[in-house]
């Protein structure tokens, strides 16, 4: 290879790099963020292991092993989540409302809550887009796992016909 | 240990440069998982998330790290911009200057964390790039003067030679070798730094929050510091000693 093209190499490949920089800025400045994507409200569709140091147990988390879990948690029972762009979480269940804070860390992948006690816990976003959600998290309770909730968005007419 | 140039540098100018920065890097790495959520003085695992990212569909995130590993690039460019153009005229100058950018950037992100931070995602991409740049400027000029013998911000390729070292001082020819024993060193010290640096600003954060970045400029700023101290006593002794000749003649 001579020494012109080793050039033309280094400079398309620097055009390249600039080139992709600039399209970065620009997309993250267009397109919508996972901490506007995740406003609104989520319903609760499961709760399963995904990955659990007890190979016997069914993945399916039952009712009564799921109010366990959430005994340790903050999140609690609730089967509606409500993130408004304030910050605030409103968990709502038939048995009570609760509110928390909610922020999000590194690229987007990372959700963290936090207790007006001070108590914080984060949830892994596996999955984030207009319908779907899917957080992991780590539990003690019952067998060593992590448990992944699947949420679905409510879309806010239904939402509003609803309540 | 920041005069020096290349070759011309001793074990110790690369013992004392390795250790400092990676005690540096250490603790800005350990800082920015804990209050970040991602990593900020290596980029390995940067490539491997984009590739994720790509391959999910996730245009924003994989936006965003892209645009950290163009950050980390251009700290690497930047340090080596200076140091190629102002060697030359001062030494101590170009190899300082990038130190002070790094400490700027890490003093902005310590005193906007400590002040305004609302825990917003767009702060912490932003903070979270200035980091990376800061630790390209920091890596690309530690292993610009040393030769490509110190790299001070990422491990991996620093264990790889820790074990084929090891499994060289299994001979006895290559345990006499001078050279190796010297490198083994290095990369034991700059190894032990960067845990060192790590495990304090774990410890640290807890109690100081985003002011650990304050204590981060500190141990940079004493690397300037100390080779401008170390300048002025060599000069005063070369002064000196010119004085004493000229008497004597």
């Amino acid at each position: 290879m001579n020494f012109k093209n080793i050039s033309h190499i280094v400079f398309i490949s620097s055009f390249l790099l600039v080139l992709g920089f600039v399209i970065s800025i620009v997309n993250t400045l267009t397109l919508t963020a996972p901490d506007k994507n995740i406003e609104g409200s989520w319903k609760e569709v499961s709760w399963e292991y995904d990955k659990s140091e007890n190979t016997t147990i069914t993945k399916q988390i039952s009712d009564a092993i799921k109010a366990e879990i959430s005994k340790e948690l903050i999140i609690h029972e609730a089967e509606v989540w409500n993130f408004s762009s304030d910050g605030n979480l409103k968990l709502i269940s038939e048995k009570n409302n609760e509110t928390l804070s909610w922020t999000m860390k590194g690229r987007g992948n990372i959700l963290k809550l936090s207790h007006n006690t001070n108590k914080i816990e984060h949830y892994n976003i596996q999955l984030l887009d207009n319908n779907k959600m899917v957080l992991y998290f780590n539990t003690d309770i019952q067998a060593k796992g992590i448990v992944k909730m699947t949420f679905e968005k409510i879309k806010e007419d239904n939402y509003a016909q609803k309540i | 240990m920041l005069r020096k140039y290349s070759n011309s540098r001793t074990l110790k100018d690369n013992i004392q440069l390795g250790s400092l920065s990676a005690f540096s890097a250490g603790m800005v790495n350990v800082t920015s998982l804990i209050i970040f959520f991602a990593f900020t003085s290596n980029v390995t695992g940067h490539y491997a998330i984009l590739a994720e990212e790509i391959a999910k569909g996730n245009w924003y995130q994989a936006s965003v790290v892209f645009a950290w590993i163009f950050m980390f690039f251009i700290g690497n460019f930047v340090s080596n911009i200076i140091i190629i153009n102002f060697n030359q005229k001062n030494s101590y100058a170009a190899h300082s200057a990038p130190l002070v950018i790094e400490i700027i950037c890490l003093l902005s992100v310590g005193f906007y964390g400590h002040f305004y931070y609302l825990e917003t995602l767009w702060e912490t991409e932003i903070m979270v790039g200035i980091m990376l740049f800061a630790m390209g400027i920091q890596n690309g000029l530690t292993a610009s003067i040393s030769n490509f013998s110190v790299k001070t911000t990422h491990l991996t390729g620093l264990t790889t030679d820790v074990g084929i070292l090891t499994a060289m001082f299994t001979k006895k020819e290559y345990r006499n070798n001078t050279f190796l024993r010297s490198k083994l060193s290095v990369l034991l010290a700059i190894a032990a730094s960067y845990l060192a640096g790590g495990i304090l600003a774990g410890i640290i954060y807890y109690k100081v929050k985003f002011m650990v970045f304050f204590a981060v400029s500190a141990v940079i700023g004493f690397i300037i510091l100390y080779e401008y101290y170390k300048l002025k006593v060599t000069k005063f002794i070369r002064v000196k000693r010119t004085k004493h000749l000229l008497k004597t003649t």
